[in-house]
């Protein structure tokens, strides 16, 4: 009856615990963007320095300006869109305000920087001439617009070459049970893991006696037999996730295996096959080794050759143009990447299965 | 719709052999079920009948032609499978039209017929929507729509229930049932659940270990198992078993001796549904137990007793326990049962265990003792 003293039961402070946690909560954010942010800096640097150079004159001061004026802008820019995305919830009118930042920033922009941006540096986009020296180096340098259309052609037909072959072996080995399948996978690991490059020598001799040195079907081989591994056993893994129960549905509804194929399967590995794309071209639009191993003479230049030869001057690299054809380098492969960002998300190595 | 026979079909996987030779008839119209625990080869029949898979011995035939050479997408069976296999990337109308895409058929007449089978499982409304948009009891709507609208020789339903939920098992057990009867479609249901077996066909095979255990009505299975594997599989609460010796006309259960109908040697088992046993006063009965759980039901009360044989369930109707723990209880039931099995499992047909009520000599003995 009188025990209810016996027992102090210690009141709860709710509004002490109340306190800590939001400064958990607080400090955890804070913790986080810090971090992310510095994590960014330097992978978003090199981007930024490409972008500013390749539209400012080689004069070091006006370089130099920009570079500093565009990095307070866009430090700007960051914190007061950070603010607004922590405190979207609160505000009346977020939309308008994001609004108000973009026009700020634009204007700051339009103001500070603009004024001593050109385009010099992109001349080499409408002349073949690019060392203004007279026509000294017009013979070495192809036109870009023809390094480009190299490359195109040399990541397109890899594309197209890996993707025909890898698709319908990706998709034996998934379905179908046959003597040494395990042994064959571990191969394709093996083979994927096999660094190119000690290859180099011997590819180089194997294509001079097939005739296909200097050539851009040669490479286009080459590459293609390299990436075969890797997109065989990526798709391999998206085949895999299609159930057996779908084809045999589909069998019994009247379809041929072929016809199953096509209209069954294939549109369920779509995000697959458009991420295993993606990658096969990104490796052919980059690549430089083989290139420039296997393409004796220049005539039929890629960009990464281009690249490279835009840099290597007696005079001196012009780093402003080096810049310039950075980003039309760049260009292609970020539009890509926009339209193929949330199939290549999508991706997931699977293991080896039996 | 056809008349299914198959003729000592069997398959072997290499060296495995899952399916023993087995002869079975399935007449025009009629609903069967293939009934057994998993493993026991009745998806493999099933997949034999639809041509996914090629027997290794025997012959499948449709209306008395072999269908053994015959494709799969030439022999026309409808199948619903356990994961409803939609085509995710096709809408709810092209599923359902995607067996019509290869039979040479007016665009009109098949879009008919596409409503025809939607409206046929009420999804009419949902024709414009992807699969994945679909609740699991709209999936297997569609899954059987699209096996439907094929008009096809046979339909076959691969574990279809199993993956809805309770209340919708039962609502879709009714409506597959009505849907069969008034269509008339030559249906074969695989399953491992006894209640969709018995409540939905017209005859159940009892399938194990892969060959055919006992095929009948459900009644037959239910009341006349061939074996112990029948009797156990069919029923829930399972049957009693209990152990006992015979030895000419007697029985020796535990410590109960217990007279026989006819003479037999040997170990026998005795197989009693727990709804048959009716519980009486000790006197009154040759078997006494003890209450050692109770367990209301609702409807009815489970318990079970504790005998010199052996645990012992009994259901009992009614809504309490007329009995309390530790009560001694006596089990008597109907003549003609128990069941008895020899040592191999087999029924004995002819064969009965008496536990009838003792008739006592006189009304005053049951009076109770003060």
């Amino acid at each position: 009856m009188a025990n209810h003293a016996l027992v102090a039961v210690p009141s709860t402070d709710w509004a002490r615990l109340e306190r800590r946690g939001l400064v958990n909560r607080t400090g955890l954010l804070t913790a986080v963007i810090v971090f992310l942010t510095v994590v960014s800096m330097p992978l978003l640097l090199p981007y930024l320095w490409l972008a500013v150079k390749s539209f400012t004159t080689s004069d070091d001061r006006i370089g130099h300006l920009v570079l500093w004026r565009v990095g307070l802008i866009a430090v700007l820019a960051y914190a007061g869109a950070l603010i607004l995305a922590l405190s979207t919830a609160r505000l009346r009118h977020p939309a308008l305000l994001w609004f108000a930042l973009a026009a700020v920033v634009v204007l700051l922009t339009a103001v500070f920087v603009l004024p001593h941006l050109t385009l010099a540096n992109y001349r080499f986009l409408w002349h073949r001439d690019i060392g203004e020296t007279g026509t000294s180096r017009q013979d070495l340098m192809p036109s870009v617009w023809a390094a480009l259309t190299s490359s195109l052609l040399l990541a397109v037909a890899q594309t197209t070459l890996v993707m025909l072959t890898a698709t319908p072996a990706a998709y034996a080995l998934s379905r179908f049970a046959f003597a040494g399948r395990e042994n064959l996978l571990r191969g394709l690991l093996l083979l994927h893991a096999f660094p190119a490059l000690a290859l180099t020598v011997a590819i180089f001799v194997q294509l001079h006696y097939m005739g296909l040195l200097n050539a851009l079907p040669g490479v286009v081989l080459v590459m293609s037999a390299l990436e075969l591994p890797f997109a065989i056993f990526i798709l391999k893994g998206f085949f895999d996730t299609v159930p057996w129960d779908i084809e045999m549905s589909a069998l019994t509804d009247g379809a041929t295996r072929s016809q199953v194929f096509r209209l069954i399967v294939l549109p369920q590995v779509r995000g697959g096959l458009i991420a295993v794309a993606t990658f096969t071209f990104l490796r052919g639009w980059e690549e430089y080794v083989f290139v420039q191993t296997l393409l004796i003479d220049k005539s039929q230049m890629t960009m990464s050759l281009y690249l490279f030869y835009v840099a290597q001057d007696s005079m001196g690299a012009d780093y402003g143009m080096v810049a310039a054809v950075g980003m039309v380098y760049l260009l292609p492969v970020l539009i890509l990447y926009v339209f193929t960002q949330k199939y290549i998300t999508q991706m997931n190595f699977g293991g080896i299965k039996g | 719709m056809a008349r299914i026979t198959l003729e000592n079909v069997s398959k072997s996987w290499g060296e495995t052999q899952v399916l023993q030779p087995m002869n079975l008839e399935i007449a025009e119209g009629e609903f069967v079920a293939l009934l057994g625990p998993s493993g026991c080869g009745k998806s493999t029949t099933l997949f034999l009948l639809a041509g996914l898979y090629a027997p290794t011995g025997g012959t499948i035939a449709f209306d008395g032609h072999s269908v053994n050479r015959i494709d799969t997408r030439d022999r026309n069976v409808g199948i619903v499978f356990q994961s409803y296999a939609l085509y995710p990337n096709l809408t709810v109308r092209q599923n359902i039209a995607f067996p019509l895409r290869f039979k040479s058929m007016p665009r009109d007449e098949a879009a008919r017929r596409v409503t025809e089978a939607a409206n046929l499982v009420q999804i009419g409304a949902l024709l414009d929507r992807r699969p994945a948009q679909l609740s699991g009891g709209q999936q297997q709507r569609v899954a059987l729509a699209r096996a439907l609208v094929k008009e096809p020789n046979v339909l076959l339903l691969d574990e279809p229930l199993s993956n809805l939920d309770a209340t919708l098992r039962t609502a879709m057990r009714a409506e597959l049932k009505s849907l069969q009867k008034r269509l008339g479609i030559t249906t074969l249901i695989v399953t491992h659940d006894q209640i969709e077996a018995t409540t939905m066909a017209d005859r159940v095979i009892c399938m194990n270990a892969g060959a055919i255990a006992q095929i009948g009505s459900p009644a037959d299975l239910y009341r006349r198992p061939n074996d112990l594997f029948v009797a156990g599989f069919i029923g829930s609460p399972p049957m009693n078993r209990l152990t006992a010796t015979a030895s000419d006309r007697r029985a020796q259960i535990g410590t109960t001796t217990l007279a026989l109908s006819a003479g037999h040697d040997g170990d026998i088992t005795l197989g009693i549904r727990p709804e048959d046993i009716a519980l009486v006063a000790p006197e009154a009965a040759r078997l006494v137990g003890e209450v050692a759980v109770i367990e209301p039901m609702g409807r009815e009360v489970f318990y079970t007793l504790s005998t010199s044989a052996g645990a012992l369930n009994v259901l009992e109707h009614g809504e309490t326990a007329r009995h309390a723990l530790g009560d001694r209880v006596g089990l008597t039931c109907k003549p003609g049962l128990p069941l008895v099995f020899d040592e191999q499992g087999r029924r004995i047909a002819d064969l009965s265990v008496d536990l009838s009520p003792v008739a006592l000599v006189s009304a005053g003995q049951l009076e109770p003792q003060s």
